[in-house]
């Protein structure tokens, strides 16, 4: 019934949306395909033809081609400038080459006259030609193009779709959507003779004005149910009772009104656009860092470059457990806008910053706002579920992050290719507005009914938990070495070494990777680990897996190997997340009884986002010291000693008990 | 690589390329110029500038000829000709009519009238000024010296080295700054400094009768630039050095534009650049009515690289290619 409409509705919205976009990519493809090979040509052509002016210019101030000085010089500055050439040469009169030089990944291609080249002469004082410049493309850049054209106008279109999927179930969740669902209820509640009593809709206009007659008439045909009931009963006719009875179970009409259920998709729409406006950073801010430490003057080691990364995981890992109060008593819609708010003037300012101080304050701002609307959504639904809903609401929370880390990295790269990194991060700010707006339209500020009165993650909590050998090795040795592993090695160190060879959104497309993985594993996960038996075997066999992945990176060549060790990384976390979730749960129960479930469950957020901040420190402080070799090997031997010393850990205590908890990215 | 065009550029002076302005001006502004050897190219691109802004003025022109002492009778017309604006030319002329700084005597000096001048060297050491930043009194002005660091880098991207040799006045104040500054930067720049002097006679005057020898000495020595100093002494005995310098194939280096005929290349300041930079002070003095010492005395920030290309045949020591497109090469 409703279902039904939904479905028709989001049918329509993508089909005309893939439709469209698809015919669009094919036109653009087809399009520059026609343009980018002959605009090859003209460039090249343009190059050689400047080049053999200043040889002619050379020539006619009497120094002959093979007296040349600092040709090679010219040549390399051409081919640095325009990274699709494979080589450029003069030669002279007869042919031979006086000056050339090449790329090395094209030295093994053969001479100039395999690739595809174009000439220009070298004009002599009297208007013969003395010799000739020629510049030479591999054929298959002309092709890499077209296809990182296609790769783009995927990319968009996957992101398109979430997009699309995003803003249609916001606008299921306005009130003016609400009164067309509930009207649609209606209609098709009547049709099948369905009287059961519906929640108002409310609202006014001529379909609140519909639904009131439908809901009128229903309330009459119920009433008057009643009324035959009570004078059948009053009378002793049981044939009457019995008939009315009868009726009434077929047409539902016992059934009362419930009351109407808490929107919390509303929640997600602002949520996936704020995440979306941080995930956007994410091919570039390592290397932004870097050229803000460099233009200032500073030095700009591996660790001074983490530094900003790792105030701003701190600052969120360690305020959440205080802004949880906070923000309850501020209101969780309020803190999630102000949040917002904050977040976009921070996105602002890092995009005007120029040097490291004010970089890192204006990280700070953001990490305060990013916390806050992290915090806040986060309460929003626990306050309006109870604990049978909780884990569909989270459900609904991770799902709009995992769709923003797919979408994020690879439309950041694209737009800080085509705008600048600074224009992204206005970009940014612009969708922190965006989602402070989707927030300011849909969420109610009442506070929710079942406000769970959480405390705050004390010391003594934290105490209390590492000091089981059995909790100390799941959160320090598997939860904490994940997210070193996550943001570390795949948000810091990869951006950082591809960012001089491959463009952003190349860097992008790669980190898109982690997010897909997640959003196809955790699901499939999710229905296998309910079994208890399977948890400790996904924990361990995800975080070796996941160690293991960093080798792609000296087994395939770039890009190709970062975008298999992402992808094995999102996969092996994707199979550890939501089993790793549960066992906290379950053996906290069992071991640390004294300590509330939300306890636990506190301390083990807190210690896996200390993660998020401790990867890049340890990354950059190796990387630093001894190189990104040694940095990346000691990464690896963390995440699987930890993965070891919890599964002998497991072995030696022993194991019992089941519950399910959803897991959490970032 | 150095920051130079093909064409000479003007740096930081974005007003250079604007339109003619048509302004109300009141008044046609009356400009007093003092030159040590009569008109130069720098006075055409301060009247250029001036004409191209659309500032109507008359200038007043009287050359020294050489010889400073004319400066006071040339004084005299100035006051009564009551101008709005003194020009004045090199170190001697602008020392004899605006005195020093420490000492500016109103009788002798002219202290009333605003002042630019131009083509002075070292501003704070001549005592033209106590700082370049401002000058605390009625003037302001210009100077044509490129720094050491510059040159340096321009004879670098030619011909890296690592011997440079000089061959210098003693006796001149200004030759031996430059000399000291070289010394100080061999470290940073990887270089030795090579040193002689011209022979000082009894008289206490310089003599260029041992130069061929001296130049021989540091060709020995394997310098593998001699750098040509502005000193006075030098250039008006390039004709004993820069022979002596090629029959033994050390490419020389000026940094003024009178040596740029006995140099492999030069690296200066523009004449016709220069005048335009002093004009544009001018400008802020008469028409924004900004105060003299509230206006920087500056160089100016782009040189321009002249390549001898009859002697880089001579000597077949070409520019490297890329240069050429940056270069203006004498033919």
């Amino acid at each position: 019934m409703n279902r039904r409409m939904d479905a028709a509705v989001l049918f329509i919205v993508l089909g005309t949306l893939i439709a469209g976009l698809a015919v669009i990519s094919w036109q653009t493809v087809e399009g520059a395909r026609g343009l980018l090979i002959p605009a090859l040509d003209r460039k090249a052509e343009s190059v050689a033809r400047s080049v053999a002016s200043l040889s002619g210019e050379a020539v006619g101030y009497g120094i002959a081609l093979d007296e040349l000085v600092g040709a090679d010089a010219v040549l390399q500055g051409a081919l640095d400038e325009n990274p699709q050439f494979a080589a450029a040469a003069i030669l002279s009169e007869t042919g031979a080459p006086v000056a050339s030089v090449k790329r090395s990944r094209y030295a093994a291609a053969g001479d100039l006259q395999e690739l595809r080249s174009v000439s220009a002469p070298i004009v002599g004082p009297s208007g013969e030609a003395v010799g000739a410049v020629e510049i030479a493309m591999p054929v298959a850049v002309a092709q890499a193009l077209v296809r990182d054209l296609w790769v783009d106008g995927l990319v968009l279109l996957v992101v398109a779709v979430l997009v699309a999927l995003e803003l249609t179930a916001f606008a299921f969740a306005l009130p003016s959507a609400q009164r067309f669902r509930g009207l649609n209820i209606r209609l098709e509640a009547v049709k099948r003779g369905d009287l059961r009593g519906l929640p108002p809709v409310g609202g006014g206009g001529p379909i609140a004005a519909e639904i009131d007659a439908i809901d009128h008439r229903v309330n009459k045909l119920r009433a008057r149910h009643v009324r035959l009931e009570r004078e059948a009963a009053e009378a002793g006719d049981s044939a009457s009772i019995e008939r009315l009875g009868a009726f009434a179970k077929a047409h539902n009409i016992a059934q009362g009104s419930q009351p109407a259920p808490v929107s919390l998709v509303a929640i997600r729409a602002p949520v996936f656009l704020f995440f979306f406006a941080e995930e956007m950073t994410r091919p570039f801010l390592p290397n932004y860092i870097a050229h803000i430490a460099e233009n200032a003057g500073g030095t700009s080691t591996q660790l001074v470059i983490a530094a900003p990364i790792v105030i701003f995981m701190a600052i969120v890992a360690l305020s959440q457990p205080w802004l949880n109060g906070i923000t309850e008593r501020f209101g969780r819609a309020r803190a999630l806008r102000t949040g917002a708010l904050v977040a976009a003037f921070g996105f602002g300012g890092t995009a005007f910053a120029t040097n490291m101080v004010e970089l890192i304050g204006f990280r700070t701002v953001t990490a305060f706002g990013f916390a806050a609307v992290f915090v806040a959504a986060q309460g929003f639904i626990v306050d309006r579920t109870d604990s049978r809903q909780r884990a569909r609401g989270i459900g609904l929370f991770v799902s709009a992050i995992m769709a923003a880390m797919l979408c994020g990295p690879p439309i950041g790269g694209i737009v800080s290719d085509r705008l600048g990194e600074n224009a992204t991060f206005l970009v940014s700010a612009a969708m922190a507005l965006a989602a402070y707006a989707c927030a300011y339209v849909a969420l109610p500020s009442t506070a929710g009914q079942n406000a769970v009165h959480g405390r705050a993650v004390r010391f003594g909590d934290l105490v209390t938990v590492l000091k089981r050998p059995l909790m100390a090795t799941l959160l320090v040795g598997c939860a904490l070495p994940a997210k070193m592993l996550l943001i570390g090695v795949c948000f810091y160190y990869l951006p950082l070494s591809l960012s001089g060879q491959f463009e952003d959104s190349a860097i992008g497309r790669v980190l898109m990777l982690y997010g897909l993985a997640m959003l196809i594993v955790v699901p499939v996960i999710s229905a296998y680990s309910d079994d208890a038996r399977n948890r400790t075997p996904f924990v361990v066999g995800g975080a070796l897996a996941g160690a293991f992945a960093i080798g792609h990176l000296y087994l395939w060549p770039a890009p190709w190997g970062a975008a298999a060790m992402v992808a094995q990384i999102g996969i092996a976390q994707g199979i550890s997340t939501t089993p790793q979730s549960a066992l906290v749960g379950e053996i906290g129960r069992r071991i640390v009884p004294d300590l509330s479930e939300g306890g636990v469950y506190g301390v083990f957020r807190l210690v896996e986002r200390l993660g998020t901040a401790i990867g890049p420190l340890f990354i950059g402080a190796l990387w630093t010291a001894w190189g990104a070799e040694v940095a990346l090997a000691a990464m690896a031997a963390v995440v699987t000693g930890g993965a070891l010393a919890f599964a002998f850990a497991w072995w030696a205590v022993g194991r019992s008990g089941t519950s399910v908890e959803m897991g959490e990215v970032t | 690589m150095i920051g130079v065009s093909r064409r000479t550029v003007l740096g930081g002076l974005a007003a250079l390329s604007a339109p003619r302005i048509a302004r109300a001006q009141a008044k046609k502004f009356k400009i007093f110029q003092i030159t040590y050897r009569g008109e130069t190219d720098v006075e055409r691109g301060f009247r250029d500038y001036l004409q191209q802004r659309g500032i109507d003025v008359e200038i007043i022109s009287r050359s020294a000829e050489l010889d400073p002492s004319r400066v006071p009778s040339i004084l005299e017309e100035l006051r009564a000709a009551k101008p709005d604006l003194v020009y004045t030319w090199g170190t001697p002329v602008t020392l004899a009519t605006y005195g020093k700084a420490e000492d500016p005597d109103p009788a002798k000096y002219i202290t009333d009238i605003p002042g630019v001048f131009t083509m002075v060297s070292t501003p704070v050491k001549a005592g033209v000024v106590p700082s370049r930043a401002s000058s605390g009194r009625n003037i302001t002005g210009t100077s044509h010296v490129v720094p050491a660091e510059p040159q340096l880098r321009a004879m670098e991207a030619y011909r890296p080295f690592q011997r440079l040799g000089v061959l210098y006045t003693p006796t001149e104040q200004n030759s031996n700054a430059i000399v000291a500054d070289l010394r100080s930067m061999q470290e940073a720049m990887n270089f030795k400094l090579l040193e002689r002097t011209f022979e000082i006679g009894a008289d206490g005057k310089p003599s260029a009768a041992t130069a061929p020898e001296l130049v021989a000495e540091l060709a020995e020595e394997g310098a593998e630039w001699l750098y040509y100093l502005p000193d006075t002494f030098l250039s008006q005995n390039i004709e004993q050095v820069a022979p002596a310098a090629t029959a033994h194939a050390l490419p020389g280096f000026s940094a003024v534009e009178l040596l740029q005929r006995s140099a492999l290349i030069s690296l200066v300041s523009r004449y016709y650049s220069l005048g335009q930079l002093t004009a544009y002070k001018a400008e802020q003095i008469l028409v924004e009515g900004v105060a003299p010492d509230a206006i920087p005395i500056e160089t100016l920030e782009r040189f321009a690289l002249i390549i001898n290309m009859p002697l880089a045949r001579e000597m077949k020591l070409y520019p490297p290619l890329g240069m050429l497109s940056y270069a203006n090469v004498l033919t």
